[in-house]
């Protein structure tokens, strides 16, 4: 039979296993892939907003990044966040409103899905007021992906490159 | 000295109930590798507290007292253990869920009664002088929080001339259930124009679980082309109906994260990943509309908002529901559907959500009549009633 004292240290080797255990089980493999997605899907969604508005002259990928956006019980989607920088050359003079008073707008209209969500693009990206036929304005924003079982799904472009932090932090 | 010793004890004592403390918490987070981890905790914790129990010094209080203390502790943890067991064992039911108006069914998980002449969670009676206009969905188009009379069904059906709209949605409802409840009661309704409400907030999600709200639900999968069962016999016994409605659920759903937490750990619950759930919810819009067709009925899909939706200048929302997902199977599935949240934008702007919305899903009383008005409109405009 072991001794208390030998009994005392085989508990305590058994002890500091369990805290090893337990330290390397806190650096779970990330249960998403590695990133692989279509980068250029995100210009084209930029050059789809710029339609009959703006031309993309330049489009630069920034740095990138998973989040796991986590709602409800136990839903959460698999992202990737990726930031970009683009030079635009608006084709016509437009006005972009600023929100309320486009709210406003919407009182008086049966508003379609698709103008609304393209309004709140165009004020995010280019920002409110007149722009210039011609003049040209740098814009960033970030690309998001999703993971889903046939590798990195592109979903949607925002006018926020500090997105991934936003995302993290937004609670519903 | 004797002090220091007396601590040095009590710390040790202490040190090795926080681990197994440590293993119990652990334990609860549905993580396979941390309920190894867990294990090896509370084993280690409990032979740290017998080997400081029994290593004491022999004059010690804890030496002189080890029997009584190892029977304090024995029948301490076989009591825990009888009562873990008992409360598992007895089946009360959850409390969360409301199973108002409603009782267990084999094929739905939770359905109204069958009684004749009458249908839905509010036991409406069916007037077979008037056509028929029906309204699927879940709590939302259910109308939880308000009165019977204060749903969008009945105000749909005043603007509505001479048509009875009856409310089939039910409590807790997804996708696959309400196209297994609309096969049901197609034949016994006769309907002229089927109203499916897709609630962006979370029908998504539950139509790829095999369970929702602590009961056992229809869980389809894709296969050749078809809709298979992956559960058949809802009624038969389950971990999940076991766990979720025993006497310690009806505790735990006190903290549903936590509670969910431990039926995906001890039931591994079956769940879809994006693209296959996707293949079964575009499968499903596609069945509700050729069975309802067969009928010779048309369907209109509308997209039901979470009041988030109207935080149109800060978009996190976007990544937290899967509206616009939902949005992109109906377009691409060519479905006649619509969305609602335009039309509360044009009646109440983006800052009275409070007048629209009870909750962060549920209609007020204005919200419903807000969203009858919205559905006749565009039941008129596409002509979706004609006689």
């Amino acid at each position: 039979m072991l001794s208390p004292r030998s009994f005392n240290r085989l508990v305590s080797v058994l002890l500091y296993c369990g805290v090893a255990l337990l330290t390397s089980s806190c650096a779970d493999a990330p249960e998403h892939d590695t990133f692989g997605g279509d980068l250029e899907a995100a210009e084209r969604a930029l050059r789809e907003l710029g339609s009959s508005t703006f031309d993309v002259i330049s489009f630069n990928v920034g740095a990138g990044d998973y989040v796991e956006a986590r709602y409800g019980p136990r839903f959460s989607s698999y992202l990737y966040v990726v930031s970009f920088t683009a030079e635009i050359r608006f084709v016509r003079t437009i006005d972009v409103p600023e929100m309320p008073a486009m709210i406003e707008s919407y009182r008086e209209s049966q508003p379609q899905p698709s103008r609304i969500e393209r309004d709140v693009s165009l004020l995010g990206f280019v920002g409110a007021g007149k722009h210039d036929a011609a003049s040209t304005q740098s814009v960033q924003g970030a690309a998001v992906f999703e993971n889903v079982e046939s590798g990195w799904r592109f979903s949607i472009i925002d006018p926020r490159p500090d997105l991934r932090r936003l995302i993290e932090e937004s609670r519903m | 000295m004797a002090v220091s010793t007396k601590w040095k004890l009590r710390w040790k004592l202490l040190a090795a109930g926080a681990v197994v403390g440590l293993g119990f918490d652990l334990a609860t987070l549905s993580s396979r590798p941390l309920m190894v981890v867990a294990v090896v905790l509370v084993i280690v914790g409990t032979l740290s507290f017998i080997a400081t129990v029994v290593g004491a010094r022999k004059e010690g209080i804890v030496y002189q007292k080890r029997k009584e203390i190892g029977l304090a502790l024995g029948t301490a943890s076989l009591t825990l253990l009888l009562v873990g067991i008992v409360s598992i064992a007895v089946r009360v039911g959850p409390r969360h869920l409301a199973l108002q108006n409603q009782g267990y069914d084999a094929a739905l998980g939770w359905a109204p009664p069958d009684i004749p002449e009458k249908v839905g969670q509010r036991g409406q009676q069916i007037d077979n002088s008037r056509g028929h206009v029906v309204t699927i969905g879940d709590s939302i188009l259910y109308g939880h929080g308000v009165s019977d009379t204060e749903t969008a069904a009945v105000a749909l059906e005043e603007l509505l001339d001479g048509h009875q709209v009856l409310n089939l949605a039910v409590s807790g409802y997804s996708i696959d259930q309400y196209y297994v409840y609309l096969k049901r009661v197609l034949p016994t309704v006769s309907p002229k124009l089927v109203i499916v409400g897709i609630f962006a907030g979370n029908d998504y999600e539950i139509t790829g679980l095999e369970y929702g709200w602590g009961h056992t639900k229809p869980l389809f999968r894709v296969e050749g082309g078809d809709l298979v069962l992956h559960n058949s016999n809802l009624l038969a016994d389950n971990c999940i109906d076991h766990l979720a409605q025993s006497l310690l659920f009806r505790v735990l759903w006190g903290d549903k994260d936590r509670a969910l937490d431990l039926i995906h750990l001890f039931c591994d619950p079956a769940k879809l990943r994006p693209e296959a759930l996707e293949q079964v919810i575009a499968k499903i819009f596609k069945s509700v509309e050729d069975d309802a067709h067969a009928h010779g009925v048309e369907v209109l899909f509308v997209l039901l908002p979470l009041s988030n939706h109207l935080r149109m200048w800060e978009r996190e929302w976007t990544y937290r529901n899967k509206y616009t997902r939902l949005r992109q199977l109906l377009e691409d599935g060519q479905h006649e559907y619509y969305e609602f949240y335009p039309d509360i934008v044009r009646a109440v702007g983006v800052h009275d959500r409070g007048s629209i919305f009870l909750d962060g899903a549920h209609y007020t009383p204005r919200g419903h009549e807000l969203l009858a008005a919205s559905l006749a409109r565009v039941i008129q405009e596409r002509d979706l009633l004609l006689d």
